[in-house]
Parts: structure tokens; C-alpha cells; sequence
């Protein structure tokens, strides 16, 4: 099956099983292999990737669900000013996600900034799905306390 | 580092690997579907030359042939077009075994390490009381399901490997071993990775190895993707003391037991590791520790971050809380009661002095509140009682070793060169220290003593056939003991340029490092857990933990917290504890200041929060779930007598 | 990818018309509505049990649909769990608006739909019992000589006699209507992960309206994710014969009385599943007892979670 998506920027057509996730296709056709996990059901939520902008688990989402969708990939959000305002409210807070979340839980991070989610324990409940044991809970609602500010700074410093 | 090579992934076969189910049986019948020329499958007699792994002078083999050692043990590798058909034909293929006739022959495995002092009472005359303990840790060997991929491709003369590695002399010996390729025509292109234990120690290695017989066979790259692997030992601790009237101890014996799997991997440093951690920090009149070695049809387990001390340092912490336990008193102040200024001096660790220590102790006794929630705690005497819960809360404290012992640095050798160039640069060709933010640290370090203000002239040279084996990438060797030779010939190279020529080579390694014992201690520490069970869900959820630690020189405090942080939440996780909302880690790091060596951050912290959990699980449950790791339905069966 | 593996068709209808058609085309095909389930079932790619015809529910737009009025609400098939708490999070019964939240993550209550987690295959969500619980309904959409027809059916009707959900063949829930319960006494419970550790994990759904000391109009439903939906009527009229508080004595009568109807029903729970059964009906009957004692003689007692 022929699939035109648009993957970090390219838009590209893809050539593809329907039904396979996106975590194989990050890992196998883009070659997103150290950022995407794919877990086979057990729910390790580190394959987490902002399709249209929301944060989705990757090995959820089957090849046909993109077609005409835009995938942003950790690779290619790293590079963002958003991501820079997450690394200051990691610098802030002074604790950083372990190398093999850092990916899902800096892209998990952004949904919650850019939805302004303060509530702690959806914050907490949004995060749960990564099951990487690195950061504890008090720490996770800080980062995204500071990352709203950090953003809210710039935005109004930007108008 | 040099890039990999970039080629089409139609143009690479992709392989996957058959995992045995059950250890301790003998292939009787492997049935292969009918398989075109796109498919290869590879046995254990498929591969052209050695079907073996070396680690340290010891052997496993990389497929199994007749017999299959242990459960997940590697029966076969496909390789095909793609993963999918790979995935599908793979579940196609059965594989029948039938139960050995005869026993397999055990592994061969060293005697049990034995360390004593003083003459032991039998305690004939019942002048002491006697006190027995038992600590367990049953095996964790399960994948942590994260993928990785290793590949092999063939350029001109040579073969190229891209894996993540902790050891990438293993790769290259062991793809040497299997293909004879040589050695010097072997590239490593190592991947970033994480290893939170030995994942990437021997297993990429293997799979190395195979990939590289694919591509031999096949002429194309060959990749194969599996799901990393650790596994921690059994470990059993069985001790014994005699306490005088004042329940403070006299005698003690201890006898640790370690179930190393099919195939043990440097057992012997295993024994010192463990028998460091072993000996306890009050003083005896007389000691008798023994550590003894056994095999079973399980997973082989290597280092598991630790190799023993962080287990033995655990089950000493332990021993001491049933001894307050039994002295009617908290263990914070048992202890006072108990240990003295200064360690004794043992062959394995210097006789330090406690102070610091104490003193960790003190501030999370005091932050946690432990003396007043202990004997709170004790008071619950019936399962659950009205409350509908139990709580239990430990304490651990401990000095942190890092490293390979003096005897194991001594016999491998494992050495780096540091050159001062001629344009007056510093070049440092080791293996190791692969990681960008350690290098950046050293970077820092080195340039201090030889080129002040210039850290961008010290250069760690690209791996390639000439780099010098510094040796495996775990127990944090790195940051540990291997700081110690990067200092000492960063000093002496520092006064070297001044009175040679340029370029100055200087090779160095352990050999005038090390001291008289075993293990130098470095860093100390404390920490206190709570633990919570509910009678409903029957989970056993971490409340809170209070963890104070002081380190000699701290290079980077938010990294070592971080550090401390992570190891601590992962061994809470990797031994069954669920982690509530509300959990919070309050930690607290101390720099002395003193230009001692550094420790292993992740060896201490895992060990006292081994140590604190098995303290906090075996009050909440009062005695009826002494084992880590545990399930909650093990609990349930623990309180409810129903097995599953 | 694989000449071997057939990549599936994937239909994509606009409306329930043309899923009749492709139905009625294609008989064996299978539907996918959010897929959170397919798809976190290990081996689930590459499979070549998938069927080559794939019906993609997600563009049907009635399946989108969401009504209400003064006395119930109406969900597509298609609304997701996230999509149910933004538009009635305030006004839905709380027993319902619990167990999307013990799911957790938005990551995936934004993709499960409200129609997929009743219809999994030989395994069971915390959903049916819940609806089952609030008297919720359930639009059927069938194939019969060739025609789509529709039928409203409560959740006790769909289930079978192995408390799984059982719908005609080729049959689609299209929507489940849900009255906005004037219950005051809701309960909802999920003990373990459901999809992680189904062998021990549990949910229990209680709702009831509790006047004075005595339940009226009881309804309670446990489930075992990989057992299905218990429940009974006569547990209901045991419940409904009680006058609260209860004495130490009668919770035990009722409790062996429970598991005498779940143990016929389910005889291999887990022991752990038996002590987490025990211990949500220990804390229903709990907070039952606290209501009745607690409760002002004018005011009615409130919700309890």
C-alpha cells in the first residue's frame, strides 16, 4: 500500500504493509532506531512521537492512520525552540530524563506545556505511560510547572 | 568515530534469533520450512570457526548445538529479506526437545572464597545467645523489551560491526573466534546506548558474531534486531552469630551462595566483589565468610551493575537490622552501640574510618523520622489489623568500592597511553570513556595539570585497530578506578614535557595504582525506605525514600543526583515495588573535599536501597515475604496461604 | 516488505451505509475502530492471521456523533474515552467518568473508543461492566438479508452466558446511550493493569440509589479481563434485601455469597484476584455503612468514590 505522509518535514510516499505500526516504520524505513522503541504490547511507552502534534505511542498507530498526517519524530523536535524551552525547564529543575526516555518523556512534556496542563495528576497520568523508572513524580510536575512559565516568557516576550 | 555505512535496506538481510523455552534438554528435532535462496538459517554448526564467546578465560557457547543449557539460550538465527517474513517464517519452525538422559556436566566453577579472622566459638557453654539470618534474592532475567539492532557488512578487506557494546574488544575477539576474520580487518562502529546493567556486555557480542557469518555467507549486510537481556543471580545469605549480654556480636560466620546460571562469567571476581560487601563494619572477635559459586539450567548472569557487592552489601545491612531487632532497639541506634570509629582492615577493604558514614546515617534517620516510625511499626502485630494496611520501614548505610579488584586489574592488564604531542596537544588512546559527557569531565581534569586552560587540546583518539583495550565498560570503571591511573599519568606526564622531548608517550595501568587491598573505599552512604502494603491490592507501594550520600570530590553534583536518583527508582522497580503518585526521593550529598578517589555511585546507591527495601518489606510483612524480588500475588500467598 | 505478507485492504466508509456495503462484500473482514487493543497484543504484526480486509470505522461520521438531553446521553461508537471526558465529564455518572480515568494516560484514552473497548476478542475491559452497572444501551447495527438493521439492546443482553460480549455476526455497536444516573451511590474499582497482568487484575462496578438504610435499584458487576463480565441478578436482590449499616456477621454471609455466584460463574480466579474481589466489596460495603451512619435524615446521602 502507497501512504503519503509528512515525517519530520519530508513529505514523503511510502510503500508500506497497511496495518504496520509507525514504531516499525520510524525504526525499519526511516531508521529512527535509537529513539523509537517498539515493544510488542507491553506497553513501555518509549516510542512516543507527536502525530499532528499530539503526543501518541507510535506502536498504536498502524500505517493507514497516517496517510495525510504529519509525524514529528523526536529527531527532528530536538532541533525546535520548543525543545529548548523543555531543556531549561530541565537545566531549572536540575534533573534530566535518562538517555532511553528522554525522547518519549521530552515529547510527553511538550503536549502537557503546550496544552498549559498544570494539574498534577494528570500530569502525572499523561507521564505514567512511560514505564522507564528514572524520574520520580514530584520531579516530572516540576519540569512542566517551569516549562509552562518557560514558554509563557517567551511567548510574550515574542508579541 | 567513523559512520556507518550507508546502504539500502532492500540490499540487508534481517535476522532474528530462536530462543530456547526450557534449559537442561537435548535438541531431538528442529523442523525448518521449505526456505528459498533469499533465506539463510544459521545452527550452531553453521558457523565457520569457533561456535564460542570467551569472557576472561571462560566459554559459552554462541548457539547452542545438542544441548540447550538454559531457557532463552540461542537455538538458531534467520535471516531474511525483511522482519516481517523473518517474523513469519520464524513461526513456522518447531523445535522439539527431550529431557538430558544424563545430567550435564556442571560448569566448572572456582572453590568457595574463604576469609577469616580470630578463633571462632562453638558456643558450647551457651555463654552467648545465638542468632541466625537468611536473605534471598531470587533471579530477575527478563528483557527490559527494548529493541537493538546489530550489523554486519563487508567493505574491501574488511568487516564492519555496528552495535552498542560495553566491551568492543569482545566483539572484535569473538567475531575474530567465529569467522576468523582477523582482527586488525575488524571495525567497530559502536551505537550510543544506555546500559542500566550488563545488557550490552556479552550478548552484542554474540550477535556480532552471527550477523558477521551472514554477511560471509550471503556477501550482504546482515542485521539483527533482539530485545536487550540481563540477568541477576540467585543469591542466598546464611548467617550466623554469637552476641554477648549486651547483644553486641562476637562471633559471626556467613555463607553466601550464588546460582551464576549455565555458564558463569568471572566467578572469581564475583567472590572478592561479594565477599567485600560481606564483612561486616562492626568488629568481631572472630569471622568466618565464605561465598560459594553454583550452576543451575538458568540464564547466565554476569555483572548485573554490581558483580555481588551491591548484594552482599545488602544482605550485611539486613543481618544488622535483625540483630537490633532482636536487641529491642532501632537499628540506627543498635549501631552506635555496635560499630567503632574505624573499620577493621581486612584483605578486601581498608579499615576506614566510619564517621562520615554515621553521619549520612544520622540525616536520614533524622528526615525520615525512622526511630519513632520503627517502633511504631513494630507494634503491628496482627495481618493488617483494623488499618487495612502494613507499613514497614529499613534503613541500609554503607561505603561505596568501584572497579575491578587489584588482584583481577593486576591479572588482565588492561592499560590506556596518554602522548603530549608536538604541537602540544594530549592524546589519550583507551578504549573506555566513550561516553561525550565523561570525556568532557576528563577533558576538564586533564587539561588542569598539563595545558591549563586548554581542555580543547586533550583529545580521546577514534576508535580503530590500534586503540588500547581498557577493558569492559561496567561497575563503573570509568569514573572509578579508572580515574585513579588517568590522574596519577596526567601528573606524571605533566612532569614529563618539561624534561623530554616531544611527543612524550606514557602507557599506563594498574599495576602502581592499587593497594594493599582488594578494594578501596570511596563515598559513603545511607538510606531509608518506607513501604506500604495494601490489604486490598495486596501491591507493595515504595512510600518515600530518604537517601543521604557523601563523596570525596563531586565533579558534577546535578549529574550525580540524577545518577542517584535513577539507580535508586530502577532497583525499587526491577525488585517489584509499585511507585504511588506521591512518592517522593529526598537526597542529600555531602562533599568532603578530599582528594580521594571516586566511587561508583550506582554500585552504593543500588545496594543500600536493596538493602533499606529488604529491611522495610520484611517489617511490613513481618518476616512472611523475606525475598526480593516479589509480585503481589506472591504477597497474597504469603498472607493468604493460596498458591496460584 | 514481504510478497509474501498480502498488505490488507483498508476500507475506509464515510457512512453506515457503506459499511453495509463493504460488509456485505467483504464478510470477514475486520473492524477496526481506535485499535489500542489489536494492536498491543503481542505478535500482532506481521500477522497473517489479519485479515487482507481491514473496515476503518474512524471515518464514519455517525459513528462520531454525540447527543444529550435532560435525561441521557448518546456516544458514537467512535467517540474516544478522552473525547467522552471533555463533553460530559460534569454531568455523566461518576462511575463511568472513573473508569476512564483509571486508564490514565491521555495517550490512550485519546485513541480507545468507547465502542472498541466493549467489543475486544476474548478479552474484556473494565467497559461493559460499567455500563452494564449504569443500565446503559447499546445500538446494534447487523447484516440480515442483505440489509443493515439496528436494534437497542441493554449491555445484560449482550452478554453471553461466559460474561463476554456477544454480538451478531457482522455486527457493530453504533452507539451506547447512557442516562444520566440519579444514583447516589457509585463505586468504581480497578485493581492491576488489565492489559499487562490480566490473571490478576480486577474492576468492580457498583452503582445503586441508597434511601435511608436500603439500596434501591442495586447493580453490581465484577470483571476479569480474561474471564469476562459476572454478574447476576441475584446478587442485585441480595443487595437490594439489605438494611445498612451491616454487622460484621452479614458482610460475611454476603461475601461468601458473592463468591459462591462468582466461583459457578469463573471457577479459575487467581487467589489474588479472589482477595482483591474481597477486599473492593469490603470497601463498597464500607463506604455503604458510612453513608447510612453519616447521612442528616433530610439530606440524602451523597456520592461516595
Amino acid at each position: 500500500m502507497k501512504i503519503d505522509c509528512t515525517i519530520d518535514g519530508k513529505t514523503l510516499t511510502l510503500s508500506l504493509n497497511s496495518d504496520k505500526p509507525l514504531s516499525l516504520i520510524l525504526r525499519e524505513n526511516m531508521g529512527d532506531d535509537s529513539q523509537v522503541n517498539h515493544c510488542n504490547g507491553s506497553m513501555c511507552g518509549l516510542c512516543t512521537v507527536l502525530v499532528d502534534g499530539k503526543a501518541m505511542l507510535a506502536c498504536m498507530v498502524p500505517a493507514f492512520e497516517i496517510r495525510g498526517r504529519t509525524v514529528t519524530t523526536f529527531d527532528s523536535f530536538r532541533k525546535t525552540r520548543n525543545m529548548k524551552d523543555i531543556e531549561k525547564a530541565y537545566e531549572s529543575v536540575g534533573r534530566f530524563p535518562c538517555t532511553e526516555c528522554y525522547a518519549s518523556r521530552s515529547l510527553i512534556f511538550e503536549s502537557l506545556i503546550d496544552e498549559g496542563v498544570t494539574d498534577p495528576e494528570t500530569i502525572l497520568k499523561e507521564l505514567s505511560i512511560v514505564r522507564c523508572p528514572c524520574m520520580d513524580p514530584e520531579d516530572e510536575i516540576m519540569i512542566v510547572h517551569r516549562g509552562i512559565e518557560i514558554r509563557r516568557k517567551r511567548n510574550v516576550r515574542r508579541s | 568515530m567513523a559512520d556507518r555505512k550507508n546502504f539500502s535496506r532492500y540490499n540487508m538481510k534481517c535476522g532474528i534469533l530462536l530462543h530456547a523455552k526450557e534449559g537442561s534438554v537435548r535438541i531431538s528435532d528442529l523442523k525448518l520450512p521449505e526456505l528459498d535462496s533469499r533465506y539463510l538459517v544459521l545452527t550452531g554448526s553453521d558457523l565457520p570457526g569457533n561456535n564460542s564467546i570467551n569472557f576472561f578465560g571462560r566459554s559459552m557457547p554462541l548457539i547452542a548445538k545438542e544441548t540447550i543449557s538454559y531457557p532463552d539460550q540461542i537455538v538458531l538465527a534467520l535471516f531474511a529479506p525483511d522482519y516481517e517474513s523473518a517474523a513469519l517464517t520464524m513461526r513456522e519452525i518447531s523445535l522439539t526437545t527431550e529431557p538430558l538422559k544424563e545430567t550435564p556436566e556442571p560448569a566448572t566453577l572456582p572453590d568457595s572464597l574463604e576469609y577469616s579472622w580470630g578463633e571462632m566459638d562453638d558456643n558450647a557453654e551457651g555463654r552467648f545467645k545465638e542468632v541466625t539470618t537468611e536473605f534471598n534474592l531470587t533471579r530477575i532475567a527478563r528483557p527490559n523489551r527494548k529493541l537493538y539492532t546489530v550489523t554486519a557488512w563487508l567493505e574491501g578487506s574488511n568487516m564492519h560491526i555496528e552495535a552498542p557494546s560495553q566491551w568492543v574488544e569482545l566483539i572484535r575477539d569473538t567475531v575474530e573466534r567465529a569467522t576468523g576474520y582477523p582482527k586488525r580487518n575488524i571495525i567497530v562502529h559502536l551505537l550510543s546506548y544506555t546500559a542500566k546493567h550488563d545488557e550490552f556486555l556479552i550478548e552484542p557480542a554474540i550477535l556480532a558474531a552471527i550477523a558477521a557469518t551472514a554477511t560471509i555467507r550471503t556477501g550482504l549486510p546482515s542485521e539483527i534486531r533482539e530485545e536487550c537481556f540481563f540477568s541477576r543471580p540467585t543469591v542466598s545469605v546464611k548467617r550466623r552469630v554469637l552476641l554477648d549480654e549486651d547483644m553486641k556480636p562476637q562471633f559471626e560466620s556467613a555463607e553466601m551462595s550464588v546460582d551464576q546460571g549455565a555458564f558463569a562469567f568471572l566467578p572469581e571476581e564475583y567472590q572478592r566483589q561479594a565477599m567485600t560487601g560481606l564483612i561486616p563494619p562492626y568488629p568481631l572477635k572472630g569471622f568466618r565468610g565464605s561465598v560459594k559459586i553454583i550452576s543451575s539450567p538458568s540464564q547466565p548472569a554476569a555483572f548485573c551493575g554490581s558483580l555481588g557487592y551491591s548484594e552482599a552489601l545488602a544482605s550485611t545491612e539486613y543481618h544488622i537490622s535483625r540483630l537490633a531487632e532482636n536487641a529491642g532497639m532501632t537499628p540506627s541506634l543498635y549501631r552506635q552501640m555496635i560499630e567503632k570509629e574505624k573499620r577493621k582492615f581486612t584483605d578486601y577493604i581498608p579499615g576506614f574510618d566510619l564517621t562520615s558514614q554515621k553521619k549520612c546515617m544520622d540525616k536520614v534517620a533524622l528526615s525520615s523520622s525512622f526511630d519513632r516510625k520503627w517502633s511504631a511499626n513494630t507494634f503491628q502485630k496482627e495481618d493488617f489489623g483494623l488499618l487495612g494496611y502494613l507499613k514497614g520501614i529499613g534503613i541500609a548505610s554503607g561505603a561505596g568500592i568501584a572497579g575491578f579488584s587489584t588482584t583481577l586489574s593486576k591479572e588482565t592488564g588492561f592499560s590506556a597511553m596518554m602522548t603530549f604531542t608536538q604541537k602540544h596537544n594530549v592524546t589519550i588512546n583507551t578504549s573506555a570513556l566513550t561516553h561525550r559527557s565523561t570525556m568532557k569531565i576528563w577533558k576538564k581534569r586533564i587539561s588542569e595539570r598539563i595545558i591549563p586552560d586548554r581542555s580543547e587540546g586533550v583529545m580521546f583518539l577514534d576508535p580503530s585497530p590500534d586503540t588500547i583495550d581498557t577493558g569492559p565498560d561496567v561497575l563503573s570503571r570509568i569514573v572509578a578506578s579508572f580515574t585513579l591511573q588517568l590522574e596519577s599519568a596526567a601528573k606524571r606526564l605533566s612532569v614529563l614535557k618539561d624534561t623530554e622531548k616531544p611527543p612524550v608517550y606514557l602507557q599506563f595501568d594498574a599495576e602502581n595504582t592499587y593497594y594493599p587491598c582488594e578494594f578501596e573505599n570511596s563515598g559513603s552512604g545511607a538510606v531509608v525506605c518506607e513501604v506500604m502494603i495494601d490489604k486490598t491490592t495486596m501491591v507493595p507501594r515504595v512510600k518515600g525514600i530518604w537517601a543521604s550520600f557523601a563523596f570525596p570530590t563531586v565533579m558534577d553534583r546535578i549529574s550525580l543526583e540524577n545518577s542517584i536518583r535513577r539507580t535508586i527508582m530502577m532497583t525499587l522497580q526491577e525488585n517489584g515495588m509499585s511507585i504511588p503518585l506521591s512518592f517522593r526521593i529526598h537526597v542529600d550529598i555531602t562533599e568532603e573535599g578530599t582528594d580521594d578517589t571516586i566511587s561508583s555511585v550506582q554500585q552504593l546507591a543500588r545496594g543500600l536501597t536493596l538493602g533499606a527495601l529488604y529491611n522495610a518489606l520484611h517489617q511490613a510483612a513481618g518476616g512472611k515475604a523475606d525475598k526480593l524480588p516479589i509480585s503481589d500475588a506472591e504477597i497474597n500467598e504469603a498472607f493468604t496461604g493460596e498458591e496460584k | 516488505m514481504y510478497e509474501g505478507l498480502s498488505s490488507p485492504n483498508i476500507h475506509t466508509p464515510k457512512s453506515l451505509g457503506e459499511y453495509a456495503s463493504i460488509i456485505l462484500h467483504y464478510p470477514t473482514s475486520s473492524l477496526w475502530a481506535g485499535g489500542t487493543f489489536i494492536m498491543t497484543r503481542p505478535d500482532s504484526y506481521p500477522s497473517r492471521m489479519m485479515n487482507a480486509e481491514i473496515v476503518y470505522l474512524g471515518d464514519v461520521e455517525e459513528l462520531h456523533r454525540f447527543q444529550r438531553n435532560d435525561r441521557f446521553a448518546e456516544f458514537g461508537a467512535m467517540v474516544t474515552l478522552d473525547g467522552i471526558l471533555n463533553t460530559g465529564k460534569a454531568v455523566l455518572p461518576r462511575v463511568l467518568i472513573d473508569n476512564i480515568l483509571t486508564i490514565g494516560s491521555r495517550l490512550i484514552t485519546r485513541r480507545a473508543t468507547i465502542g472498541g473497548t466493549i467489543c475486544t476478542k476474548n478479552f474484556t475491559t473494565s467497559f461493559p461492566g460499567t455500563l452494564l452497572v449504569l443500565d446503559a444501551t447499546a445500538e446494534v447495527k447487523f447484516i440480515k438479508k442483505k440489509r443493515l438493521h439496528s436494534r437497542w439492546m441493554q449491555i445484560t443482553r449482550l452478554l453471553d452466558r461466559n460474561g463476554r460480549i456477544q454480538l451478531p455476526p457482522q455486527g457493530i455497536i453504533s452507539r451506547v446511550r447512557i442516562a444520566f444516573s440519579e444514583k447516589n451511590c457509585q463505586y468504581f474499582r480497578e485493581i492491576g493493569s488489565f492489559m499487562l497482568d490480566p490473571e490478576n487484575s480486577v474492576a468492580v462496578a457498583f452503582a445503586a440509589t441508597l434511601d435511608q438504610d436500603i439500596l434501591i435499584n442495586p447493580k453490581i458487576a465484577f470483571t476479569y479481563p480474561s474471564h469476562g463480565v459476572c454478574y447476576s441478578r441475584d446478587i442485585d436482590s441480595i443487595f437490594s434485601s439489605l438494611r445498612f449499616p451491616l454487622d460484621d456477621s452479614e458482610i460475611h454471609t454476603l461475601e461468601s455469597m458473592i463468591f459462591t455466584f462468582i466461583e459457578s460463574s469463573f471457577p479459575n480466579i487467581s487467589p489474588l484476584q479472589r482477595t482483591r474481589t474481597s477486599g473492593i466489596v469490603h470497601q463498597i460495603i464500607d463506604s455503604l455503612n458510612e453513608m447510612t451512619l453519616t447521612a442528616s435524615p433530610d439530606v440524602p446521602a451523597g456520592y461516595s468514590r
